[in-house]
């Protein structure tokens, strides 16, 4: 047996047992504790078992009903939307997933020396995106270090959103000194030019809408249990069950889109060693600079705007998921999708219109995002150990990046696929009309602002 | 007397405010304070908040009125600022 042998082993034993060994290890390298780092590392196990079970849980319940939904409507939406969380889940699973530490680190790092970002990222959390697409890509194209090219790209683009939005985020948040490193804010790069295209119409930004009543009063409607509630019911409900299983199938999907979270928190606290040693590595190593502390999402999640479009959308992404041709998503996981109208929010500076009507382009767009990757996206669900009854015949995720299908096209060039330059050269080009708008957006928020310096 | 709970809100309860309830609560150890410290998400917070003595955001500016005082977790994320803001969580423990 080679030693090569046994590493295969280790990896067919499957990620709930596989990935707490590898944490066990780094754990110790990291200097905890045997017992810290062994309870650390089982809490990962934990994690994948936990998740696995409420996934097949949910399938178990929507599965049927989105079946008979598709027998009855005839539109043929087969691929279930399970949410952000069995993405994170299956992108923790892959077997280089851990490595996207060190790289996001290394590259924040160089970038800092150098003076090409102004971000230091200490949001440790959101370094499974980049595994998540390098798994993706790795499934669909087998080349591992294509997936690492793009993870690195990703990793790029993020810190330079960041620097490009870190004014606006201060005056969404009154914050100063931070940035939001998070790819849903890489949207904005196709969104901008249609933004523009909004100012010739008439009287658009006449209409005033205060978002703060919507949410006030709509705002249980995105509780998850309530969602998977409302969701879970329409399905079963259109698929012409009887009452009796709609209730059934409403409550069940109600009760996985609420345990969900609570389960994905397991990741986070097995996770936790290794996400704290880095943060404090990147806090030690630039004291007493400025620069802006990158933080994930959240901090931006007391605007009003991106909760009060999100429950807006949430029929209308409906009806796009039934009526836009060639779209297999049948959204549920993710319905109420903040990945739509947190980049336009950021962009606009929470102007509820806008953030509503260019929310609907952008969910449009994401519907077919994630019908392109369901195939590879539900391989690595199975890959990763999660049973999916036949039932279902396909999963993936409605919060999937419009970046992705560039970066699909990017690594399809590797495998002779030239026609990818296309979408690559239409992508830098977006991406730098994102960079010179906001820009000016910056050097007009810079007058009105203090000067946002950080630690 | 029952140990005050200190929430802790964020997008989902998973990660940001993970890491804020963390720091919480070693530094609440560290002065001596008993809390509980407990995450959610904030679609949830309107529903939960009055259960809580205050609670600790990262998004502290919204303009929601939860019926509890809200402290700022940012300095918790960043490091700035956050013995100023147990300085605050303290004293709206001990009021």
């Amino acid at each position: 047996m080679t030693a090569l042998d046994v590493i295969k082993y280790i990896i067919d034993l499957g990620p709930a047992v596989f990935l707490p060994l590898v944490m066990f290890i780094i754990g110790l390298g990291l200097g905890l504790r045997p017992a810290k780092a062994f309870s650390a590392a089982l809490t990962l196990g934990v994690a994948f078992s936990g998740i696995g079970l409420v996934i097949g849980f949910m399938f178990g319940a929507v599965g049927p009903a989105g079946q008979a939904f598709i027998e009855r409507t005839g539109v043929s939406l087969t691929a279930l939307d399970t949410g952000w969380t069995p993405a994170a889940a299956i992108s923790w699973a892959w077997p280089y997933a851990v490595l996207m530490f060190p790289l996001q680190i290394a590259i924040n790092l160089i970038m800092l020396a150098f003076g090409w970002t102004q971000t230091l990222n200490v949001d440790m959390w959101n370094v499974w995106h980049k595994a998540f697409y390098g798994a993706l890509l790795l499934i669909m194209t087998g080349n591992l270090w294509v997936s690492f090219v793009v993870a690195a790209i990703l990793v790029v683009m993020e810190l330079k959103s960041a620097d490009y939005t870190q004014r606006q985020v201060h005056k969404l948040t009154g914050i100063p000194g931070i940035s939001v490193p998070h790819i849903m804010l890489l949207d904005i790069a196709y969104l901008a030019p249609i933004n523009r295209l909004l100012d010739y119409i008439p009287g658009l930004d006449k209409v005033n809408v205060t978002p703060e009543n919507l949410r006030a009063r709509l705002g249980f409607l995105g509780e998850n249990h309530v969602l998977g509630f409302i969701i879970g019911g329409l399905i079963a409900l259109i698929g012409g069950k009887d009452v009796k299983t709609i209730l059934a199938t409403a409550i069940t999907a109600g009760t996985a889109l609420l345990l969900l979270p609570m389960v994905a928190k397991l990741f986070m606290q097995a996770l936790a060693p290794v996400s704290e040693a880095a943060t404090d590595f990147m806090k030690s190593r630039f004291k007493g600079k400025t620069f802006y502390i990158g933080l994930d999402w959240p901090v931006l999640a007391g605007n009003p705007t991106l909760w009060s479009a999100a429950i807006v959308l949430i029929p209308v992404i409906f009806g796009l998921a039934l009526i836009l041709p060639g779209n297999a998503l049948l959204p549920f996981g993710s319905i109420l999708l903040i990945e739509a109208t947190i980049p336009v929010a950021v962009m606009v500076g929470g102007d509820l219109v806008r953030t509503i009507i260019l929310g609907a382009v952008n969910a449009a767009t994401k519907l077919y995002v994630a019908t392109f990757f369901a195939s590879a996206f539900t391989t690595l669900a199975r890959d990763a150990g999660t049973a999916i009854p036949p039932e279902v015949q396909a999963t993936s995720w409605l919060g999937l990046s419009s970046w992705g299908y560039v970066y699909h096209q990017f690594a399809a060039i590797f495998s002779g696929n030239f026609m990818g330059i296309i979408a690559v050269a239409v992508g830098v080009v977006l991406y730098w009309y994102y960079r010179g708008a906001m820009k000016k957006k910056e050097a007009e928020l810079g007058q009105e602002l203090a000067p946002a310096t950080g630690d | 007397m029952s140990v005050p709970l200190i929430l802790v809100p964020c997008g989902s309860g998973v990660a940001t405010s993970m890491t804020v309830a963390e720091k919480l609560r070693s530094m609440c150890e560290r002065r001596g304070l008993q809390v509980r410290v407990e995450t959610t998400d904030f679609k949830g917070l309107q529903g939960v908040a009055k259960s809580a003595r205050l609670i600790v955001s990262i998004a502290a500016y919204e303009k929601l009125d939860y019926g509890v005082p809200v402290v700022s977790g940012i300095p918790f994320l960043t490091g700035v600022g956050i013995d100023q803001a147990m300085d605050q969580i303290e004293a709206i423990l001990k009021r």
